[in-house]
């Protein structure tokens, strides 16, 4: 069982455009992945009704998208509503935050109403990490502390200037998990050697990146030195204990 | 196909596994320089390291140099001392050895790199010492200095990567980290004659990346990336 614990479905961002829903499985299938939480493209730029599009475009798809929810912050006590219907209404399994792109501090006091609510609704948060000045690892790791009960996935695990923080916080928070996309390889086999294997899960950016990102993705877990025990893990075994893929 | 890694580096005793996974890989070639502590301080050792590799591989490895530019005239003295032992290009790490791209501390070592007819390869991409529009910069001071910008300016500055490219005659770049999905459209918007193929082996993995560019589509001269680009980087038979 393969999941892919990072993509993007269908959307606009700039002049990229995303994978159509139809194309994005077929894809998947070309790949062997059998499951995948889908993000939004363009609602880091205008949250309102992001959520509806992406529930509508993996409609058709149950059992194989699993769409999770992105609100924007600075609308205070909106993006809470928003977030709560997102996940009780369209059944969204997540949160997906870019801080950088959506210009907001994990700081800021309007951000930390919707991470409590994350936690009454017994959901994950994945955010965009390894880009200064609002997506770092140390950053996550703050956040961590002040939420232990909050799960946080840093996807990128740090990119290629912070997987060392990354690792750090890691290592560090038992409530942060890491999603190595377009990390070095050495960064990979540095984390499964001094992190958990149990926080480490498998993405691959899949709809901002193309089907030879996922390839690519996909074989550098597999030349890690790991049994394949763990390394079922890191493709399947450890998200599905953060997200809900029964209902 | 003939195939040349355009960026790869070596620690204390790394010259075996780079020959073993160049092997392993089918890679004839390779551009070697100094990594992490013999980059950012322990330039000397550094240098004799990876020229004593040349020395023993020259069918396999051309050497280059690194210099803190911190240590001024002693660093240039170094890398006069690295050529004499054969070694023929310069590695420069902004955000490693800790000054920007623009600042005026580099000049000496770039100015050393115009005399010698040196290219200069440098690890770009980190905020905020070595974005590739100041990468752009330096290469526009020293238009007589061939550059590469390696990682491909990996990662959140990829918007620039086009213009700075193509500001530049002397700039090259080097693929290692850098997505298909972002080489395919950066060859059509500044040139294949642009691209040359690196593994940042051991950082990243030689048989990972070369993976990468034989997924690139059929349109793309994989030949030129593979080692025809980087003879005209590197200039004069090294």
């Amino acid at each position: 069982m393969i999941i892919d614990a990072h993509t993007h479905l269908y959307g606009r961002w700039l002049n990229l455009r995303g994978i159509k829903p139809r194309d994005f499985v077929r894809i998947m299938d070309e790949t062997g992945i059998d499951k995948a939480c889908v993000f939004t493209l363009e609602g880091f730029f205008d949250a309102r009704g992001t959520n509806d599009t992406l529930a509508a475009l993996a409609k058709g798809f149950e059992g194989r998208l699993y769409p999770w929810a992105t609100v924007d912050p600075n609308m205070g006590d909106i993006a809470v509503k928003d977030l709560r219907r997102a996940v009780l209404k369209l059944g969204m399994r997540g949160l997906k935050i870019h801080p950088w792109l959506q210009a907001f501090s994990l700081t800021n006091s309007y951000f930390l109403k919707v991470v409590e609510e994350t936690i009454r609704l017994n959901i994950p948060i994945i955010t965009h990490n390894g880009s200064p000045p609002y997506a770092c690892p140390t950053q996550v790791g703050n956040l961590a502390k002040k939420f232990p009960e909050a799960k946080l996935i840093l996807a990128e695990a740090g990119l290629k200037d912070l997987w060392l923080d990354a690792v750090a916080v890691g290592k560090k928070y038992p409530n942060v998990y890491l999603c190595p996309a377009a990390s070095p390889f050495s960064a990979v086999l540095e984390m499964v050697r001094s992190v958990p294997i149990e926080k480490l899960v498998f993405g691959t950016d899949l709809g901002f990146s193309q089907k030879e990102e996922v390839l690519l993705e996909m074989e550098k877990i597999r030349r890690l030195p790991l049994t394949e025990a763990d390394r079922e893990k890191i493709f399947s075994g450890n998200i599905t204990k953060l997200v809900d893929f029964e209902t | 196909m003939k195939t040349i890694d355009g960026n790869a580096t070596l620690e204390r005793g790394g010259v075996k596994a780079l020959l073993e996974e160049m092997d392993r890989s089918g890679a004839e070639r390779a551009v070697i320089g100094p990594a992490r502590n013999f980059a950012a301080v322990d330039n000397r050792a550094g240098n004799s390291y990876v020229a004593a590799a040349v020395r023993r591989h020259p069918d396999r490895f051309t050497g280059f140099a690194v210099a803190s530019p911190w240590y001024g005239k002693k660093a240039v003295a170094e890398l006069e001392r690295a050529r004499g032992l054969g070694l023929s290009g310069l590695k420069i790490f902004p955000a490693l050895q800790g000054f920007i791209l623009t600042d005026p501390l580099i000049f000496p070592l770039m100015d050393f790199a115009e005399r010698a007819d040196w290219p200069v390869w440098c690890a770009a991409g980190a905020p905020i010492a070595a974005m590739p529009l100041q990468l752009a910069e330096l290469a526009e001071t020293y238009p007589r200095v061939r550059f590469m910008m390696g990682y491909g300016g990996f990662c959140d500055f990829w918007y620039d990567v086009p213009d700075s490219l193509n500001r530049c005659p002397n700039l090259w770049i080097e693929t290692s980290y850098i997505h298909p999905c972002q080489i395919t459209p950066w060859v059509e918007s500044c040139g294949i004659s642009k691209f040359v193929f690196g593994s940042d082996h051991p950082f990243s993995s030689l048989p990972l990346e070369l993976k990468k560019i034989g997924l690139l589509n059929d349109s793309i001269d994989k030949r030129a990336i593979l080692g025809e680009n980087l003879a005209r980087f590197l200039g004069r038979p090294r």
